[in-house]
């Protein structure tokens, strides 16, 4: 099993016809994923790569009733409307990869997506990928490389940063610990699915024995999942990575969410929080493969 | 993007929030031209915290004592910064002041109202040791507010008569303002309540959304914005904007930490160039920068880069560094090469490399002359390791 993705898993492309929409074509067919459909309004009638383009989400979906996920690969001005047309077309789960859409509009598609029991991935994420099944978005980037660095496994990796999320799931597989699904949870400072909600989606799956994080300073995330932890008890070990000790308050470091605010989104409370909850917190990279080999 | 209170005053008085009269003095002889009743109160423009309590704000009852106030402060430093402009305000006794917010909160996915019927100074303090003193209301953001449910929020503070419907209308606009310009937080502290019953916003703190920018035209309203960060941009900084702006290829963030840093540091990927920040540190190792050159940036962006950072006066290494990347790093080794031939640096330049193309990168490296270049099967902290290794070899011939 895995998260999220299988062999199975049917991709609509919102914006096929952009650059990352096109790329995403290949990088997903190149990977066991089938894109299925594309939208891009103006364009129905063409098709790319033999993927039929129409011109809404919905005249999509009736021609392919069987629509996993979409991927949005909108800028981040139209993320908000593309979002909602795919949740009202009746798709349950979102990709979203621009990065730094704007927050108000974020809070309205999370808030939409959590009414319509819809999960949202992003904005901000790199992809999703269960290596030997498939991925969405470009994660990994080439087959042949990606090979080398995503191995079948136990883990479930999830990071705030896209590059870590191929740099931790490698530090893992070198020691011999596969991945059951890897992604990147997005990097703004609203995302659809943080931490506590991905552990959830990895405890109801048996091949996940252990759950590896990559977290950033900046939000209030991993104190919540912190909370949850301690309330509900830690049913799969958790190993932690906190980056961001040595940032400075108000400066905004690459992501829009790593920005530490006032007292909030500290090093030192992610870190308290975390250790707190009996979560194994790295605190140097080589670290992390040592201390998920210890609890599996 | 945080504002100055007198900016973020003219947007909630945009709103149609009251706000006391006055006037903005960024020179000298500011004051001259204005006719000015006593007394009154002058408040230094900066961003941090508790300006009251470290003398930035004083009620002045003689035109010497403004005077005084406007020399003392003006382009002098206050907490750290440089006070640019000094606001001067018609001075407003009050009976009672509150303190009413509105922020974002990404946890319950809704706006949060949140209202102390006492306010004023030390409202963090009094309200940390008794949370009960805050009420809080959680708002669905895609729900339109109406005025009866501002009436309701106002009534539970704590409002009637007159004033629950001035109140109310506050709150009401308060929130308008918050959507239309899309902001992360407006705190106003306090508003008070005059003798006869009038409402007015005596300070605001305004964050906005600057991933919202595009869709706002704030300068007609505020004048010209202020940066998102705590200091003023350093000529590095305005220098790696043009280097971003110049070459869509791929994207270069930058930010000076430390001029006494030992590590010049361009690596790749903002979530791995902190964690190498925070690795340096924890070897006893300064960056006197942080550099994030990532999303496939072209030859020419990464030499921009490492000029830029091979600049600095102080560094004592140069380091580039990769975790694991799919962007082709040979690209990125050929930009190193041209900027080490030009700049000829006498500090030692260390490169890892690990990732897609690594090897052709390090071949690149390699023939080029580099001496210090490691690969994917060295970790991170074993290329931290050796560039300390060397500094301290240095020191000792030295």
């Amino acid at each position: 099993m895995s998260i999220l993705i299988n062999e199975m898993t049917q991709v609509l492309i919102q914006g096929i016809t952009g650059n990352s929409g096109q790329r995403f074509i290949r990088n997903m067919s190149d990977y066991h994923t089938r894109p299925v459909a594309g939208v891009t309004p103006g364009k129905f009638g063409k098709t790319l790569d033999g993927i039929p383009v129409y011109d809404t989400v919905k005249e999509a979906v009736y021609h392919h009733p069987v629509i996993d996920f979409s991927s949005i690969n909108v800028p981040p001005r139209f993320v908000r409307s593309a979002a909602f047309e795919a949740i009202d077309a009746g798709i349950k789960r979102l990709f979203i990869y621009a990065e730094r859409v704007p927050i108000q509009d974020s809070l309205e598609i999370m808030s939409y997506a959590e009414k319509n029991s819809v999960q949202v991935i992003g904005p901000n994420s790199p992809g999703i990928i269960s290596p030997g099944k498939g991925r969405i978005g470009g994660i990994g980037g080439s087959v042949d490389y990606l090979n080398q660095i995503f191995k079948p496994g136990i883990a479930g990796v999830v990071s705030r940063s896209g590059g870590m999320t191929t740099m931790v799931s490698w530090l893992l597989s070198e020691s011999g610990i596969g991945q059951s699904t890897a992604l990147g949870c997005g990097g703004d400072s609203i995302i659809g699915s943080p931490a506590k909600k991905l552990y959830q989606d990895f405890l109801a799956d048996d091949e996940t024995k252990v759950v590896v994080l990559f977290c950033e300073v900046g939000t209030n995330y991993e104190e919540d999942f912190a909370r949850y932890l301690k309330e509900n008890g830690m049913n799969k070990p958790v190993v932690a990575f906190i980056a961001g000790r040595f940032t400075l308050s108000g400066f905004r470091y690459g992501h829009a969410g790593a920005m530490v605010e006032g007292d909030v989104g500290t090093w030192q409370s992610k870190f308290d929080s975390l250790r707190d909850a009996g979560v194994l917190v790295a605190e140097d990279l080589k670290d992390i493969a040592i201390l998920t080999r210890k609890v599996v | 993007m945080r504002l100055f209170e007198y900016q973020g005053k003219k947007l909630i008085q945009n709103c149609g929030i009251c706000i006391p009269h006055g006037s903005l003095i960024n020179r000298s002889g500011g004051m001259d031209d204005l006719a000015l009743t006593f007394p009154l109160v002058m408040k230094v423009q900066t961003l941090g915290p508790s300006r009251a309590k470290y003398g930035g704000v004083r009620t002045c009852h003689s035109l010497q004592e403004a005077q005084d106030f406007l020399t003392e402060h003006l382009d002098k430093e206050f907490c750290g910064e440089t006070v640019k402009s000094i606001l001067i305000e018609e001075w407003i006794p009050f009976d009672s002041e509150c303190y009413f917010a509105l922020r974002i909160n990404p946890l319950l996915l809704c706006i949060d109202f949140i209202f102390a019927r006492n306010g004023g100074s030390g409202i963090e303090s009094k309200t940390r040791n008794d949370p009960g003193l805050l009420k809080i209301f959680h708002f669905d953001p895609r729900k339109q507010l109406f005025l009866y449910e501002t009436n309701d929020i106002a009534k539970e503070i704590g409002f009637s008569g007159d004033l629950l419907v001035q109140v109310s209308q506050l709150i009401f606009d308060m929130y308008s303002g918050f959507r239309k310009y899309d902001a992360k937080l407006i705190e106003i502290n306090p508003v008070v309540i005059t003798e006869n019953n009038r409402v007015y916003a005596l300070d605001a703190i305004v964050q906005l959304d600057d991933d919202a920018s595009f869709r706002q035209e704030l300068e007609p309203i505020i004048g010209p914005s202020t940066e998102d960060k705590p200091r003023a941009s350093t000529e590095r900084e305005e220098r790696a904007l043009m280097i971003d702006k110049e070459d869509y290829r791929g994207a270069v963030h930058y930010i000076d930490l430390d001029e006494n840093g030992d590590i010049g540091l361009l690596s790749v990927g903002s979530g791995f160039s902190i964690t190498v920040m925070d690795i340096l540190n924890n070897y006893g190792l300064q960056p006197a920068n942080f550099c994030d050159c990532s999303g496939n940036p072209s030859k020419e962006k990464v030499a921009n880069a490492a000029r830029l950072i091979l600049g600095i006066p102080n560094i004592k290494a140069f380091l580039f560094i990769s975790g694991m990347v799919s962007q082709p790093l040979d690209i990125s080794a050929e930009g190193l090469v041209i900027a080490v031939k030009e700049m000829n640096p006498s500090i030692p330049i260390y490169v890892r490399f690990a990732g897609n193309q690594e090897e052709e990168a390090i071949r690149i490296l390699k023939s080029a002359g580099f001496i210090n270049v490691f690969s994917r099967r060295d970790s991170v902290e074993d290329v931290i390791l050796s560039v300390k290794a060397g500094l301290e070899k240095e020191k000792s011939i030295v």
